[in-house]
């Protein structure tokens, strides 16, 4: 299960081209922070390496934040 | 043994001003340019078909690089474009348009982004097999054809382009076994449906950054190579963002993985090509790894190396 902390380590390797601020904001949406739909892209793909989860495409919209993003992980570890 | 003597492309006048098309949709430069990876979507003109651009490519390779038309004894043609319906078959009415004598075989195959990697192993095996001793390899897929101009997610990455390579006994690049793959189920997310072009760009991206790595790595396994002992890779130009996410996965060489698609856009079995034609005659290259990847979902990898 990754940690918050994990989590934003990950972001930060996901190959983004804006500067995110650290800590980043975990309740800000992606959006909000500057990273469009091919940086969430690349955030999936990041979590799916790390913890071979797969998310599904409904579940995309929901996941709009590191908090959300935390939590659906963690529900599908449990 | 056969391999790749030279490349030609053709790249139609006509384009499509990518940041301006961007801006429509609300998309910024920065996006275009550093996501999409192209400024310019190149389109072939309302009166060129697919085998125009066949023939184009083609006829470069003649004047360009010392093929005789009258040489040439097998044709093949990669696209999912055809002219028409596809009946006859493009490379059946580029041949015409040629003007090929008829001890040419000449046939398509229906491949989008992995067709060049495919069609360079299937072109090769012909030839071993049949002894035929100058074959070319075309691509030429025009996806202007089929995309939906109000589709955000596809009127911003493709373009239309053609390349012809020239495979014989007497060439400069020796071609690897190639390993192929295909997952069939992941096909919806990536095809044309009422005639025009349906892509999931989230899966589509997935497949790519997941799939793809794992078969670059295993290609180099199979030679007994190194990440450092390819000198380039030149992979499917799908998108800026595509070609950084597979290029991360190799972090030694990520400066080697090429990104050369600003004045075309995706062009789909073309990018591959394209990058290689600028390419082959640089001295400081002895080895090139070869990438395509997309519709089917397939994807195929092989490595090519200068002959010593």
């Amino acid at each position: 299960m990754l940690s918050k902390a994990q989590l934003e380590e990950l972001i930060l390797g996901a190959g983004l081209v804006v500067e995110l601020e650290s800590p980043i904001p975990t309740d800000r949406e992606f959006s909000d922070l500057g990273l469009d739909s091919l940086d969430v892209y690349n955030i999936f793909v990041e979590v799916e390496v790390q913890t071979s989860i797969e998310i599904p495409d409904s579940e995309i919209a929901n996941l709009n934040t590191i908090d959300n993003l935390h939590a659906y992980l963690a529900a599908q570890d449990s | 043994m056969i391999g790749i003597k030279s490349i030609a492309t053709f790249v139609p006048d006509g384009a499509i001003d990518n940041i301006a098309q961007g801006e429509r949709f609300g998309e910024s430069a920065d996006f275009i340019r550093n996501k999409i990876g192209a400024r310019r979507l190149a389109r072939k003109g309302d009166d060129q078909d697919t085998s125009d651009l066949v023939r184009a490519a083609v006829v470069r390779l003649t004047e360009q690089e010392g093929l005789a038309a009258e040489d040439i004894d097998a044709l093949i043609v990669v696209t999912q474009n055809p002219d028409e319906s596809g009946l006859p078959h493009t490379a059946a009415v580029a041949h015409a348009k040629l003007g090929l004598g008829q001890d040419v075989a000449a046939f398509d195959v229906s491949l989008g982004c992995s067709g060049y990697v495919y069609g360079l192993s299937i072109l090769k095996g012909l030839m071993d097999e049949t002894g035929l001793r100058n074959g070319v390899l075309v691509t030429a897929d025009p996806y202007s054809k089929v995309i939906d101009p109000g589709d955000r997610v596809t009127s911003l990455l493709f373009g239309d382009a053609a390349s012809a390579t020239w495979l014989c006994e007497d060439a400069v690049w020796d071609i690897g076994k190639p390993l192929l793959a295909t997952d069939g189920t992941g096909g919806d997310h990536l095809m044309v449906a009422n005639g025009l072009l349906k892509m999931n760009g989230r899966q589509v991206f997935n497949f790519a950054a997941l799939r793809v790595p794992p078969q670059i790595q295993a290609a180099l396994e199979r030679e007994g190579l190194e990440p450092t002992d390819v000198d380039l890779y030149c992979i499917h130009q799908g998108s800026a963002a595509i070609v950084d996410a597979i290029a991360r996965r190799f972090p030694v060489v990520k400066d080697r993985f090429v990104l050369d698609m600003d004045g075309t856009g995706n062009t789909v079995s073309s990018t591959v090509p394209l990058l290689l034609a600028s390419r082959l005659n640089d001295p400081g290259l002895q080895r090139i790894l070869i990438s395509g990847f997309g519709v089917g979902l397939s994807w195929a990898t092989s490595i090519i190396s200068k002959r010593t």
